[in-house]
């Protein structure tokens, strides 16, 4: 594989991701009550990723994902069920949630609910989706 | 202990075996389910109280059920299913050496008990259907155990295909039972069954499940095959328990239904041809387990035929009495398999002399299996025989009678073929085999000898169970049964003179006619979906995206648009910036059209996208307008990828479809979805389910009523597109691996 190194990209990149990956998990927790919610979290997370690869190419997306991308797929769509199977066993139906608001000291309200983790799931899956077609189709492109 | 524990517990078992981090015990977990029945069946047969139901609301919303009944039947068959099955765990410690493939074993075994056991106490028709198909899929399983083989896999699948086939039909004759009868639990439906046509064609569809379970003709082929599993598998599914099962659900439904019209002459029918073939296949087979087979097909067919003349007691005693003889034989049978490496008759010769317990443990099991006293099949064929007399059925009596002739000189010959010493064979080399191989055969033949023993407390329970009487004594005195059992037993033996004389014979080498109509309609079948999926799977992108656009076209929009009605007619428009950003999305669109280079097409569509972002935000959707920016960002990127390796421009070739046709599908589709737009916001505003959501999305928690509807009313709408979404991001991989492994071994 051949990297076309670009500085301008890169130096672009430095920032831009880390920016963009913090941007995506704020879109992420706040989904249920502003614009956002875990797809859109995904897909920003996923453009991210797509940054590194114009930048560094496959071998920067393998990089920053660890793990085979097909495991982050099946992990999303794992916590998307686990969220479901916790209304199943509290509340005797798939997919109701449960739902819990504190007020904790500073920050003001904190709601926690088996429904984020469900949009986790659904961030978590579409980030795998973009890792594995750049991953795989993209390595083969090159 | 609630039924419902013991039950689930070898699903437990059956979890730790296969989990496979089990290193050591497998034997110890995998009996443990199996001794917790027992003593459960022992403390609640002391007790004896009024039997008591456990029901589970399993899908309240349609009625579906799994409910135990704890009675006395249901005592007897686990009894059955548990005390055979925990010898069967430890003749595998000494059948399989290997501990991985015990382990492997032990965990299927377990599941199969679980099935099992959940199936014989069931009195729900849903839930007994679930455990049924546990058991199915557990001896398909368990068939094809020796995977390696081809023939055992192909073996699994018969066996599968046929017992899957008749558990549909079953399913359908369950639901059909429901609706008429109105309600699932079987003991309702039985004291008061359904009549009807719908209640016969239901019935009819039970058969079906009994008799392919049940390995009754035309169905018993796929029993035969299926001696391809591991012998400890074939003693208790294909012997003592599973097979059963079909007669187990005749049992269940026959003080209701057995005076249905056709219950009698197709259930007697199909039982009395099942046990005449049975027995003359089982006495043309050189190959000892086959020969059991045939006499296992043989006997059910005695046992279907005795429940179709509503004789459930005595049915209930030879079932009983059935289990344990031919658990033993094949126990035998598989020692010997071991010892020798052989299990055809024309090679065994002299293995009585080597194993002389095993031997003796077979005469015991082969005597009972010929109805010779004093030993648990006299007592139970005897008892059939004085019920086919007491009820006047001389044509069962005689078919049975005949046939049980010929069970005598294939129990004969098993033995002779088995043990017996050849005079123009050498004597087989036989090596040592455990002892655990030989004590479980033994103590199975020994229950034989006892039971008999106890006849009358064996009557009481038979009798308690099906709440008939039932004449089982070890000595009848002279009766007309008695004669009848005597003269099958010298016929018998006389056939097996003259048979030994003849010499043992070839088995038939002409594929049976099931099976060849088995073969023939796989390989039909198989053409079938070659022509299908030629005409629908050709290949071609535009071929499918016509297909799909014109379903589109010719089905939803023709209904959507005969119903709907204008109500109001919506603004052109409401402001400039939406009127500019429609300008951009036209634009560009148009121009996709009439690119030359693709990847221009991919980038206009890119800003036709864009362009509908921006109208989501004019529309002060702030929500789908981020969804939309990012995902035709990540699209153009997508495009890229798979451009990279196409031509550069579109060829000239218009491909599988004209021109002409490709823009007629695309001007339609383009006109009915501007013609959906323009209905969906004209409709009243007092009906819209708008306001709805906004008032239901503030109850779930949130104040984005989008990600609301996604996360909370549609969630299961979410969760299956999340699933598709990542079948999609499967198939790339597993395209580009199997790409790549093709053309270059994997280096990376």
């Amino acid at each position: 594989m051949n990297i076309r190194f670009s500085p301008l990209l890169a130096t672009g990149a430095r920032t831009m991701v880390p920016t963009l990956l913090i941007v995506s998990v704020f879109v992420l927790v706040v989904g249920h009550d502003r614009p956002g919610g875990g797809f859109a979290g995904g897909l920003i997370a996923a453009t991210a990723l797509l940054l590194v690869y114009l930048t560094f190419g496959a071998r920067g997306v393998r990089r920053m994902v660890p793990v085979a991308p097909e495991m982050l797929m099946g992990a999303g769509l794992t916590a998307a069920l686990l969220a479901g199977m916790i209304g199943l066993v509290l509340d005797g139906t798939f997919l109701t949630y449960a739902y819990a608001a504190r007020d904790v000291p500073l920050i003001g309200e904190v709601k926690l609910s088996s429904l984020l983790l469900f949009d986790i799931g659904v961030y978590v899956l579409v980030v795998g989706l973009a890792t594995t077609a750049m991953v795989r189709l993209g390595s083969e492109a090159q | 202990m609630p039924w419902t524990i013991t039950i689930a517990l070898f699903f437990v078992a059956a979890a730790l075996l296969g989990w496979g981090r089990l290193r050591r015990g497998p034997i110890a977990v995998a009996a443990m389910p199996f001794v917790v029945q027992l003593a459960a069946i022992a403390a609640e047969a002391l007790r004896s109280v009024p039997a008591r139901t456990e029901t589970i609301d399993w899908i309240p919303s349609l009625g579906v059920r799994i409910g135990f009944l704890v009675d006395p039947l249901t005592l007897i068959l686990s009894a059955v299913v548990s005390g055979i099955g925990l010898l069967i765990v430890a003749y595998s410690a000494g059948y399989f050496p290997l501990m991985e493939r015990r382990r492997q074993f032990l965990a299927l075994l377990a599941l199969f008990a679980g099935g099992m056991a959940g199936l014989v106490a069931s009195r729900e028709l849903f839930g007994l259907f679930v455990f049924w198909e546990i058991t199915t899929v557990a001896s398909y399983l368990l068939i094809g155990f020796d995977d390696e083989k081809a023939r055992n896999r192909a073996a699994a699948l018969e066996a599968l295909l046929v017992t899957t086939a008749g558990g549909l039909a079953m399913l359908a004759g369950f639901v059909l039972l429901a609706i008429t009868g109105g309600t699932t639990s079987i003991p309702e439906l039985v004291s008061d069954p359904p009549q009807g046509t719908m209640a016969t064609m239901a019935l009819v569809l039970v058969f079906a499940g009994a008799f392919t379970k049940s390995a009754q003709v035309p169905f018993h082929f796929w029993l035969p095959e299926a001696m391809a599993a591991p012998t400890p598998a074939s003693a208790y599914l294909h012997s003592a328990t599973m097979v059963k099962a079909g007669v187990v659900l005749l049992l269940f439904l026959a003080p209701g239904f057995a005076t249905a019209w056709l219950w009698t002459p197709v259930v007697t029918g199909i039982g009395l041809v099942t046990m005449a073939l049975g027995a003359v296949l089982a006495l043309r087979q050189t190959d000892l387990k086959l020969l059991l087979a045939y006499g296992t097909v043989s006997q059910l067919g005695l046992m279907v035929a005795l429940v179709g003349l509503d004789l459930i007691a005595p049915a209930l005693a030879v079932l009983l009495a059935h289990a344990v003889f031919k658990a033993a034989l094949f126990l035998v049978v598989g020692t010997v398999e071991k010892a020798t490496g052989r299990r055809d008759l024309r090679e065994l010769s002299a293995v009585g002399r080597a194993l002389p317990a095993l031997a003796i443990a077979g005469a015991l099991a082969a005597l009972s299996m010929a109805g010779v006293p004093p030993l648990l099949g006299f007592v139970t064929k005897e008892a059939a025989f004085d019920a086919l007399i007491v009820a006047d059925a001389w044509l069962p009596l005689v078919v049975i009678a005949a046939s049980s002739v010929l069970s005598v000189a294939y129990s004969a010959r098993f033995w002779w073929g088995a043990f017996a010493t050849k005079r123009r064979l050498d004597a087989t080399e036989v090596a040592p085999t455990r002892a655990v191989l030989t004590a479980m055969p033994g103590i199975l033949a020994v229950v034989t000898v006892l039971m008999a023993m106890v006849p009358g407390w064996l009557a009481a329970a038979v009798g308690e169970a099906t709440g008939r009487a039932v004449k089982l004594v070890l000595w009848p005195g002279l009766v007309p049964a008695f004669g009848v059992s005597v003269a099958v037993m010298v016929a018998g033996f006389v056939a097996f003179a003259i048979l030994i004389r003849r010499g043992v014979g070839h088995p038939p080498h002409r594929l049976p006619p099931m099976v060849a109509a088995y073969q023939f309609s796989l390989r039909a079948l198989n053409r079938v979906a070659d022509v299908v999926t030629g005409v629908l799977q050709n290949g071609s992108l535009p071929v499918y995206l016509a297909v799909t656009l014109t379903a589109v076209l010719a089905v939803p929009a023709v209904v959507w648009l005969a119903s709907a009605q204008v109500t109001a007619s919506p603004p052109l428009t409401n402001n400039i910036a939406e009127l500019t950003l429609g300008a951009v999305v036209i634009t560009a669109a148009v121009a996709a059209t009439r690119a030359q280079r693709r990847m221009a097409a991919a980038l206009l569509l890119g800003l036709a996208g864009y362009g509908v972002a921006g109208l989501y935000v004019a529309f002060s959707a702030p929500d789908l307008a981020l969804t939309q920016l990012l995902i035709e960002t990540l699209t153009i990127a997508l495009f890229a990828f798979v451009l990279a390796r196409l031509p550069r421009r579109f060829g000239a070739d218009p491909g599988s479809l004209s021109r002409s046709v490709r823009v007629g599908v695309a001007l339609f589709v383009g006109a009915f979805m501007a013609v959906a737009a323009v209905f969906a916001t004209s409709v009243d505003p007092a009906r819209s389910v708008a306001e709805a959501y906004v008032e239901e999305a503030v109850n779930a928690g949130g104040r984005n009523v989008v990600n609301v509807v996604l996360t909370n009313f549609r969630a299961l709408d979410t969760l299956g597109e999340i699933a598709v979404l990542a079948a999609a991001g499967l198939g790339i991989t597993a395209l580009i691996v199997s790409r790549s492994r093709r053309s270059q071994p994997e280096s990376s």
